[in-house]
């Protein structure tokens, strides 16, 4: 009989997943046993015969067929940015809900923080932010936890007419009196997101806003989509297209459509699939949820970025959500000067580059922001506007400069303040674009040069900077490789 | 085989495609149609399933194309499409389904073609009585080839998990095979006709 630690090794043995002690091991145990021998010799036919196959060839007609279909159907599209601001709300009304313990009932949860994201998505749009007492909220002590202070309606700042319907409906009046709402508005966080001018602009776009212009105005419709089930529906991108389709706009106006809403068989209609569309994109949540990203969502300039249209565009990317998910990055984001160069204009010409965010992605860069002359490098404002170049953007994606990013001497050099001021100018970025000084960069006799104290000195020299800088010396560097 | 499938390109065809040229999607399907297809024959035994299920995933695929994340491989995303359509299609259907006659066995490399052909057929029989999480991991190391690391990409489970799979599953295979070798045996003995003795 054989022991499970004879019958993985010969296991492992088949898939050729041994080393050299257990080869020597696997001959002395087939020597000895005839089990194993018995064994091996089973384990050998059926191999044979899962592999000696044949080869299925692709027909010209099958390949046909499948293209006839591709030509006829349209490509999904990304989702869109109301998609993404729900994920963010739902991140961080996630991280509110974990600060308070209350993830043991997470199905429970999830339900009401979508009810809740979407009551506050209809306040926020028609009445802007209410106005909560932080002071009191700070000092609502673990004993008063529960006793839930209310958000008076003299705190609302009423922003147009068309408010007041909704402002008596059960909804808003289930908003004010709500803990988890009231906690969730009473965030920091949350209220200066939601107050930043951009993300504003952006809750009035297109048919987004009108649909909840909609829902709004009729307080027993607002009361129908505040039930758990159909906000969650609501997270659905099918249901928000047909929502901002002119024929569902039409529809909601209808008396008729908020009866026949109101069903019970037709609510479950509209919720039968779950938060999965919501909550699709789980990197991007998963960035958003963490410590660090909320950290750096405090910083105005960085929210300004978020806000900015182009760069929501780019965070669609897949390559950018890994970077964000990536630890050295998160660590980079909570420091000050990161989330400053993050919120300059250069740097977010950058990201919209795909080859930067690969660059990006890549280990070495990563590894390289978690070293703090590192970070300087890509904080400073010469080396901004370096980056807003495409040459320079070009020659951080090539091979030979990740792989130079990753000695700690060559980002002491280039970190110096010297070192960047030269590369900031128009001739050294002209010949970063060349493969020679691509070669150059990984060479190590070049990283010597850069971290030699000669050459720092030489560079903190005007004269021999405004020497680096020419056209003549770029050439010059060019020949003599 | 999957080792010989060149990645090169890919990045570009698929940034075509999305930039609406669905005709550069036309290159991997030609690339990838051959092991999606052994793939999904062997998952489902049935040549037009198979055919179905490998046009399904390529649709169902582009169709995504913009939630693909490029930093994993096409081939191993696709590959996942496919496998769970099959794990469907097997779960939609009785279990032990009898073997499709219409895979006609192709001569094979081995000395004895016949015999090479019989132990097929009793592989592929003994296939079907495997857990359809068993028979997915021997369909993608042993019909794919498949790496662990790479079978376990497509099927979004630790390698560990893909090990500890493939193991009970061979396991399974050989224990499979001995009992329809004994009972082969039986069944012959019984059809042997009875001779005098001298």
């Amino acid at each position: 009989m054989l022991r499970p630690d004879e019958t993985d090794l010969l296991q492992r043995a088949l898939d050729g997943d041994i080393g050299e002690a257990d080869r020597r091991r696997l001959g002395r145990l087939l020597a000895e046993s005839e089990d194993a021998r018995v064994y091996a010799t089973a384990l050998g036919e059926v191999t044979r015969g899962l592999e000696s196959d044949a080869s299925a060839e692709p027909s010209q007609a099958a390949v046909a067929a499948i293209m006839a279909h591709v030509r006829q159907q349209p490509l999904a599209q990304r989702p869109g940015w109301t998609d993404r601001l729900q994920g963010v709300f739902g991140g961080v009304l996630r991280v509110v809900n974990e600060m308070e313990g209350v993830m043991s009932r997470k199905a429970k949860i999830v339900w009401g923080i979508s009810a809740t994201a979407v009551v506050i998505l209809i306040a926020v749009w028609i009445v802007g932010v209410p106005r909560v007492d932080e002071g009191a909220d700070a000092t609502i002590g673990a004993a008063k936890r529960h006793q839930a202070q209310q958000i008076g309606a003299g705190d609302v700042t009423v922003a147009g007419t068309e408010a007041q319907a909704f402002m008596q409906s059960e909804t808003f009046d289930r908003l004010l009196k709500d803990p988890n709402a009231r906690k969730v508005l009473a965030n920091a966080d949350m209220r200066a997101l939601l107050a930043d001018t951009e993300m504003r602009a952006g809750l009035a776009e297109d048919g987004f806003a009108a649909a909840l212009r909609m829902i709004a105005r009729d307080a027993a419709l607002a009361r129908v989509y505040a039930q758990e089930d159909l906000a969650a529906a609501m997270g659905r991108a099918d249901l928000r297209d047909s929502l901002m389709s002119a024929e569902m706009q039409a529809a909601l106006a209808d008396d008729a459509y908020a009866a026949a809403i109101a069903r019970a068989d037709l609510r479950d209609a509209f919720s039968a699939a779950d938060l999965q569309v919501l909550y699709a994109d789980a990197n991007l949540m998963a960035a958003f949820g963490k410590t660090a990203i909320q950290s750096a969502l405090k910083n105005g300039q960085f929210r300004l970025a978020l806000a900015d249209m182009k760069l929501r565009a780019e965070l669609e990317a897949a390559d950018l959500k890994a970077a964000f998910n990536d630890a050295d990055l998160k660590a980079a984001l909570a420091r000050d000067a990161i989330r400053v160069g993050l919120g300059r204009p250069q740097m977010q010409a950058a990201l919209a580059v795909s080859e930067y965010r690969t660059a990006l992605a890549s280990t070495a860069l990563k590894s390289a922001f978690a070293q703090s002359n590192a970070r300087a490098l890509f904080t400073d404002a010469a080396m901004l506007r370096a980056f807003s170049d495409a040459a320079v953007r070009g020659s951080l994606t090539s091979a030979s400069f990740k792989s130079a990013m990753a000695s700690a001497d060559f980002r002491a050099g280039v970190a110096s303040a010297a070192a960047r001021q030269a590369l900031s100018g128009a001739a050294a970025r002209a010949a970063m674009q060349s493969a020679e000084m691509r070669a150059l960069i990984s060479d190590a006799a070049f990283e010597a040069a850069v971290r030699s104290s000669a050459l720092q000195s030489a560079l903190m020299h005007n004269g021999f900077a405004a020497a680096v800088r020419t056209t003549a010396f770029s050439n010059a560097l060019a020949a003599a490789n | 085989m999957y080792s010989e499938v060149s990645t090169e390109g890919e990045d570009v065809l698929i940034t075509r495609c999305l930039q609406g040229d669905p005709d550069s999607f036309e290159p991997l399907v030609v690339r990838y149609y051959r092991p999606l297809f052994r793939v999904a024959t062997r998952m489902l035994d049935d040549p037009e399933d198979a055919r179905d299920a490998t046009q399904t995933a390529f649709l169902k695929a582009y169709q995504a194309l913009a939630t693909f994340d490029r930093h994993r491989q096409f081939f191993s995303w696709i590959c996942r499409i496919l496998v769970n359509d099959c794990l469907n299609v097997l779960r939609a259907r009785r279990p032990s389904q009898p073997l499709d006659d219409s895979l006609a066995d192709p001569p094979g490399d081995t000395a004895d073609p016949v015999q090479a052909g019989e132990l097929r057929r009793r592989v592929r029989q003994a296939l079907l009585e495997l857990t359809p999480e068993q028979r997915e991991v021997v369909v993608l190391r042993h019909f794919a080839e498949m790496s662990y690391e790479q079978a376990a990409a497509v099927l979004g489970i630790e390698e560990k998990m893909v090990k500890s799979r493939l193991y009970s599953a061979r396991q399974r295979l050989c224990e499979l095979l001995a009992a329809e070798r004994i009972d082969r045996n039986a069944s012959t003995r019984r059809d042997r006709p009875v001779t005098a003795r001298p």
